[in-house]
């Protein structure tokens, strides 16, 4: 199936699947409305956990409003759901612990996850937050991908790491923002060393 | 991609998924990349730290594999500083100058070599406090040194628990002093020619396993004075009395108290003056096991021993009951414990 026939939809502009399965529905964080299959939601723990806590029945998912999803944006969460209705069904991956971790990545994820990085990091982070195991195993292997055949300094600038020195400097900042006192105290301690003072108290 | 701005558990699951290779370079980026890995914890068989010449590598073993996946790999060659490509980086908590080059390897593979000019020995101490912390503390740390005959010095670190010295030749000045800095180990092999005489206090008896590739004239002494628990010397330059020296002794609880097995190769023996003067039967494999497995970290494990043409001897103040294999090229003698004897009424 391809990511484009996925079956998870916007509601406005899908019609309502054929399939006598409970659909629930979910709101993003800007108010973009989707219908995910039961079975898909067993992917992800979190969702799973909500929705059967909750108890609806059929009328209650019609009836009653979506569920809210506060931290995730459409963009994201489409995503998400087209991978748990792509997946659904399929068992939930359980880490044996073996490192380096040897993950796949299916034909499919790899074209879900045909986007930028920007995005890329929102789907790990909602694959996290939503607790769906397999979906945060795979998108966590792309970035991981990313550090093949680099040095160093190449791995410095695709994931964007700041060197030891930027990142004393990045501390020193934040210390003197919590304690603007701290750089007066500083400075007139240099002050006086230059003065030749051998005392600053 | 802001790898740093990933939720901890994140991060992790995305270092676990890199090859060992991988995990190092990252480490070099900075202090807080090198400060993640020790949360990995990483598990593995063995961390090896290869010394060839003026190379290092630092080669993962894992369980339930034979694979060798190489972590790191340093050259020590004269580097130019004028060189734009040199970069200061932190391994271990010192700054060495090194420029990092690009290798394929044959499987088309990619990795980068690190290219310094720093003092050997104390690099490769750095790296050992740079990788160790990615493990978890049970691992094994091996040292695997290729020899000159000339050699006096060898890099210090931490914990080794098994080593292997290969090369042309060997002093026993040098193997006195690498087993007093190393007093540890659990198993050596040494796979090069010893030349000069152990002392009879020398560290090597200690090894709880050992084998030496080219025993040769230093068997005897080996022989002697072990203390360990499986001994296999090759080439052995022993006779009839040293053998027969050595089963009195363990007859008669004199020597040898951990020893399970003992193989001797390469030799001419005379079977019937080596067992003469001993109470001994064949091996009843009516009820005795026709094998003896071990496992042993010195030879490929698990290990087994065929006794259909053994002969039992018994010692004397403890009934333990023994194997012994005399034949014109080769000694070997098993201690069966009484689970592996029972082993027979299992099958």
């Amino acid at each position: 199936m391809s990511v484009e026939n996925a079956p998870v939809v916007d509601v406005d502009e899908a019609a309502i699947p054929v399939e006598k399965k409970m659909y629930y529905r979910f709101e993003s964080n800007d108010k973009k409305e989707f219908r995910v299959s039961e079975l898909a939601i067993q992917q992800s723990e979190t969702l799973n956990r909500l929705v059967e806590a909750m108890g609806y029945t059929s009328e209650d998912v019609e009836n009653k409003p979506a569920i809210a999803i506060e931290n995730i944006d459409g963009k994201t969460l489409k995503l998400v759901f087209q991978w748990c209705e792509h997946h659904k069904g399929e068992a939930i991956p359980v880490d044996d612990g073996s490192v380096p971790k040897i993950v796949e990545i299916p034909e499919f994820d790899a074209k879900l996850m045909d986007i930028d990085n920007g995005l890329l990091f929102k789907l790990i982070w909602a694959a996290d937050y939503l607790n769906i195991v397999q979906l945060l195993n795979v998108s966590c292997k792309k970035v991981a991908n990313m550090a093949q055949g680099k040095t160093p300094a190449q791995l410095r600038r695709v994931y964007l790491l700041p060197s030891d020195e930027e990142d004393e400097a990045a501390k020193r900042a934040a210390q003197e923002a919590q304690d603007p006192r701290a750089r007066e105290v500083e400075e007139e301690f240099e002050e006086r060393k230059r003065q030749g003072g051998n005392s600053f108290f | 991609m802001k790898f740093l701005k990933f939720a901890f558990l994140i991060q992790m699951n995305i270092i676990k998924q890199m090859d060992y290779h991988e995990m190092f370079l990252l480490s070099l980026c900075s202090r807080r990349t090198q400060n993640l890995m020790k949360y990995l914890r990483l598990r593995a068989l063995k961390v090896q730290y290869w010394m060839v010449k003026e190379r290092t590598k630092v080669v993962i073993s894992q369980q339930d594999t034979t694979d060798q996946l190489y972590m790191a790999h340093l050259k020590d060659i004269p580097l130019s500083s004028m060189h734009r490509e040199v970069r200061s980086v932190n391994i271990g908590g010192s700054k060495v100058l090194c420029r990092v080059k690009r290798r394929k390897r044959d499987s088309g593979d990619v990795f980068h070599n690190l290219i310094h000019d720093g003092n050997l020995f104390n690099l490769i101490t750095s790296l050992q406090n740079h990788i160790q912390p990615f493990f978890h503390p049970t691992v094994d740390v091996e040292l695997q040194i290729q020899i000159e005959e000339a050699e006096i010095e060898f890099p210090v670190l931490q914990g080794v628990t098994r080593s292997y010295l290969y090369g042309t030749a060997i002093h026993t000045s040098f193997l006195d002093a690498f087993y007093t800095v190393y007093p540890d180990q659990h198993s050596s092999k040494i796979d090069c020619r010893i030349k000069g005489l152990f002392k009879p206090n020398s560290k090597l008896f200690q090894i709880d396993q050992l084998l030496l590739r080219f025993s040769e004239c230093s068997a005897a002494k080996v022989l002697e004075h072990f203390n360990g628990s499986y001994l296999f010397l090759y080439r052995a330059d022993v006779d009839a009395v040293d053998l027969t020296n050595f089963l009195r002794r363990w007859k008669s609880e004199n020597a040898y108290p951990n020893l399970k097995l003992l193989v001797v190769k390469k030799k001419r023996f005379m079977q019937n003056s080596i067992l003469e003067e001993f109470e001994t039967k064949p091996w009843d494999l009516s009820n005795r096991p026709e094998t003896y497995a071990y496992q042993s970290k010195v030879v490929r494990s698990p290990g087994s021993i065929n006794c259909v043409h053994a002969h039992e001897i018994v010692r004397d103040n403890d009934a333990m009951v023994a194997s012994v294999d005399a034949r014109v090229f080769s000694f070997i003698f098993c201690v069966w414990s009484e689970e592996q004897l029972k082993m027979k009424s299992n099958l």
